[in-house]
């Protein structure tokens, strides 16, 4: 038998308590703490796209978990006996109402975040306008540092990731042994480095700095210390270091005893 | 298997008859197998070159081999092939009906004797990935601190991985799939009953061989195992390639098992509308083991054969071998794993699913609040996760045009994960909630599965992931999700039906210190993963930078504690079997078929087939007659 009047109430109860809880998760993990785990690093516009990303789905997930949670939670609160229940409870099956505006909101929550994710990642992935000058970098992985090649300054050779400030620049990726993952943390931007293959990756960093480079996939004994320092510079800082830099070592294109049987040349702008 | 009152074995006294075949002989069978297999190109070819690595693929073959002739098992799948079915003599012989406590280590092929035998087995398992995973936070507990070498810590890793994701996915489907689900159906055993004791063996005899790991020398990959660097590998690797192998195989062989005996020996009635969500949650995994496992097995034999007979299935050209480019490619490997992988995810969580689904109705005392929906849910999720695998290969640089469609599959298939939750929380909702530890699960299911489930739109979002790719919000979003769906639905399913399988409760106390050391500790230890990995600490890092030490010690201090609250669990099993207090047969008067068996259940599990005439989850609606004909004897009333 449903006592429709004392449970109306009882939702209105806890849609009520849904908001507040909902509200409160909110600014606890995206308002309050002044530094959400990285999300002020940003030193590319990719990053800052990312920190936006994760604050947006925070906002969103937030309600979701306090919605299963508060009802939940609720219906035990109301529910509960001491033992076994000596009576059944209502058999309530949901009505076409409640089916349709779960599988409706769901959808149009999905959609939306499809939505989103599509626009950022061609804002991601989007190649400069031409005519602007690509900074075309190599990079070489291995068990277990990180070797950067700039084919456009005579394949001048360096441990050290150097670039200038907002330039935008093209990666290229390989390994020469196993699957390593180029990550800069600092500019959200990472990409696999594939043994025989080749990777592309775009970022225009633009604050100056000091960051690192890590890998992130599992590549044997040491990959935990594969980092590589990357420093962002002044355009005339970089043009004087790279002129510095020893030349002639095309790492990973076809450079002494690695196997080139695959790859465009070094200055493709994809 | 009709059974035949007369057919009794004569009691078996002699030690021999004991021994032989049981896993004794097996166990003494397989050391000679071994020996014989990794010895055997020197024998038959004197002494001839020969790597290491095929000497112990023969070993494995012969040790797996010997195993199987060793406990009887060979015999029957020979005797098959050659048209010599055994009688009914034989088959009811096989079931080793008076041998009492030693029946469990036969080859046997009563499947509530093999849902024991699962039991025993996968919480070895469970135990043994527990210890490796306290011996990863020892190692992280400082940085720079190294208990054990980088290669070692690998190992570890690899280990924990593989044989936790072995675990999760046998862990329900292995003792309850094979124990209840024949009696929740109706039926009296398994379609395939033989094949069904081939699939423990064959799981017995790939832990073994897993465990093998650490005694051969490292194995670094991490579970993913991917090539090149597999290939790289000491022989540990060998181990975990063969191991696997026949973990996967026995699995696939199990779940075709389990789909043949579910659409085809359901008791009259028992129409697809009436059927247990467990059994709907069983059917959706053991779909996905049947198809999904072919690809890892595929990936799992070609680095094998790369690492032993020097094919370039994932390499493309070799430093000491043909200068020409070998064709290969690193990118097959990670493919042929997340094809099966992702898959394999979702099979681990359907169980569980469905576990959470069967007992909520039983102690809400309300029926499922939509059944078509949660059912559609289940399938929903197994069809679209063959969809979904591409995710795992955002940032891998293959076919960067395919990732907007990933996306698109990925965060599709949270709206049939979202059918579930609406099918827990809806019949949670007014009812009359009678909190028992199985229900207490359903809580932390709910609370826990949502957590890994949100986290897992982060991770679909391409963007998003290129940044938090491969670092510890993954393993945080992960651990979330698997032990949301797998390990509580598994606790949830052995507190509600241990007084089923044994006759006794599990002990209360025990229990619910079990429970809340558990909740707190796992979330204690794995909340701080998210942020962990939003600081960018990559993940299988046996060493990080001091500025993540806070949260490195403290996840490691609060592992300890959980893995204390999971010795808890282990006494309680242990102690609970033989002194538990024994439970009635229907202790929570619930309206499934093996609520209304005897306890012990007799070996046909029914004295006449039984009838349906309603589905399971009647609760509060007015009825004539209980769900099933009181068709076994002392059925007791709800």
């Amino acid at each position: 038998m449903m006592r429709r009047p004392r449970w109306s109430s009882d939702i209105k109860r806890v849609v009520l308590i849904w908001a507040g809880v909902s509200v409160i998760l909110i600014v606890a993990t995206v308002i309050i703490p002044p530094n959400l785990a990285g999300l002020s690093r940003i030193a590319a516009p990719r990053a800052g796209d990312y920190a936006l990303t994760m604050v947006v789905f925070t906002i969103l997930s937030m309600p979701v978990l306090a919605l299963v949670m508060v009802f939940a939670l609720y219906s035990l609160y109301k529910g509960r006996t001491r033992g076994r229940p000596l009576r059944d409870g209502p058999p309530l099956r949901a009505g076409k109402g409640v089916q349709i505006a779960w599988v409706g909101i769901s959808t149009l929550l999905v959609t939306c975040l499809y939505a989103w994710g599509l626009i950022f990642l061609n804002r991601a992935d989007a190649a400069p306008a031409p005519g602007s000058n690509v900074l075309n970098i190599d990079v070489t992985g291995e068990q277990w540092n990180w070797n950067f090649t700039y084919p456009q300054y005579g394949n001048a050779q360096s441990d050290i990731l150097e670039v200038p400030v907002n330039r935008p620049i093209l990666f290229k990726i390989t390994s020469i042994d196993v699957d390593h993952s180029f990550s800069v943390p600092a500019w959200a931007m990472k990409e696999d480095a594939v043994p025989g293959d080749f990777t592309y990756i775009r970022v225009t960093p633009n604050k100056m700095g000091n960051y690192s480079v890590r890998c992130f996939e599992l590549c044997g004994l040491f990959h935990s210390y594969m980092e590589a320092p990357v420093r962002v510079v002044t355009p005339a800082s970089f043009q004087s270091w790279v002129s510095t830099q020893p030349t002639g070592y095309p790492w990973g294109i076809g450079g002494a005893g690695v196997p080139n049987t695959y790859g465009p040349p070094s200055d493709v702008s994809k | 298997m009709v059974v035949h009152e007369h057919a009794i074995n004569p009691r078996q006294t002699s030690l021999w008859r004991r021994l032989v075949p049981s896993h004794v002989s097996g166990a003494a069978l397989a050391i000679v197998g071994y020996l014989v297999g990794t010895n055997i190109t020197s024998i038959v070819a004197g002494g001839t070159d020969q790597s290491l690595t095929q000497s112990l693929y023969l070993g494995f073959v012969g040790l797996t081999l010997g195993w199987l002739i060793g406990v009887g098992g060979i015999k029957l799948p020979i005797q098959w092939v050659t048209g010599r079915d055994p009688d009914e003599a034989e088959a009811e012989r096989l079931v080793y009906r008076d041998e009492g406590v030693w029946r469990y280590f036969r080859f046997n092929t009563d499947h509530k004797v093999i849902g024991v035998q699962y039991l025993v087995l996968t919480l070895f398992m469970l135990a043994v990935g527990g210890l490796l995973a306290m011996l990863i936070r020892a190692n992280l507990m400082f940085p720079g601190s190294r208990l054990v070498p980088p290669d070692e810590y690998n190992t570890f890793i690899t280990m924990h991985g593989m044989l936790m994701i072995s675990t999760m996915f046998s862990i329900i489907v292995g003792p309850f799939g094979n124990f209840i689900v024949p009696i929740m159906i109706g039926a009296h055993d398994m379609a395939f009953p033989r094949l069904n004791a081939m699939s423990w063996h064959l799981l017995a005899a790939g832990v073994t061989i897993f465990l093998f790991i650490p005694f051969l020398g490292s194995d670094q990959t991490g579970w993913t195992t991917y090539a090149p660097l597999a290939e790289q590998m000491q022989a540990g690797a060998d181990a975990f390639l063969f191991g696997v192998l026949l973990i996967m195989l026995s699995s696939g062989l199990g779940a075709i098992n389990i789909i043949t005996t579910i659409i085809t020996m359901r008791a009259p009635g028992m129409r697809w509308t009436r059927l247990p969500l467990f059994v709907w949650g069983i059917l959706g995994s053991t779909i996905l083991t049947a198809t999904a496992t072919t690809s890892v097995n595929a990936d799992l034999l070609e680095i094998m054969l790369d690492r032993g007979w020097q094919t370039s299935f994932f390499v493309n050209a070799f430093p000491s071998g043909p200068t020409a480019a070998g064709g290969g490619q690193a990118w097959l490997s990670e493919v042929l794993f997340w094809f099966f992988g992702h898959p394999e995810v979702y099979l681990i969580a359907l169980p569980g699913i469905g576990a959470m689904l069967e007992i909520v109705p039983v102690f809400s005392r309300k029926p499922v609040f939509i059944y078509r929906l949660s059912v559609i849910g289940i399938l929903g999720i197994t069809a679209i996760s063959f969809l979904v695998w591409g995710h795992h290969l955002f940032v891998s640089g293959w076919e960067p045009q395919l990732r907007g469609y990933y996306m698109g599959t990925t965060e599709l298939i949270s709206i049939p994960t979202g059918f579930v939750f609406l099918g827990i929380i809806g019949t949670l909702w007014r009812g009359r909630i009678w909190m028992t530890l199985p229900m207490a699960w359903v809580f932390a299911f709910l609370w826990t599965f949502v957590i890994g489930g949100l986290t897992g739109i982060y991770l679909s979002d391409v963007p998003a992931d290129i940044q938090i790719h491969g670092n510890y919000f993954v393993v945080g979003h992960f651990h979330y999700v698997i032990l949301g769906s797998a390990l509580w639905g598994f606790f949830g399913a052995m507190y509600y039906w241990f007084p089923k399988v044994t006759g006794r409760f599990l002990d209360e106390k025990l229990g619910w210190i079990h429970f809340w050391g558990v909740q707190i500790f796992f979330n204690l230890t794995f909340l701080v993963f998210f942020y962990l990995g939003l600081e960018g600490l990559p993940r299988r890092v046996a060493d990080y930078a001091p500025k993540f030490d806070f949260g490195m010690t403290l996840a490691s201090v609060m592992a300890f504690f959980l893995g204390a609250a999971m010795l808890v669990f282990f006494a309680n099993v242990i102690y609970s079997w033989k002194w538990g207090e024994v439970a009635d047969a229907n202790p929570w008067h619930a309206k499934t078929l093996e609520w209304q068996t005897p306890t012990p259940v007799p070996i046909e599990n029914f004295e006449r087939v039984p009838v349906i005439v309603s589905g399971p989850y009647t609760y509060g609606e007015p009825e004539e007659e209980p769900p099933a004909h009181p068709a076994a004897g002392s059925a007791v009333g709800n």
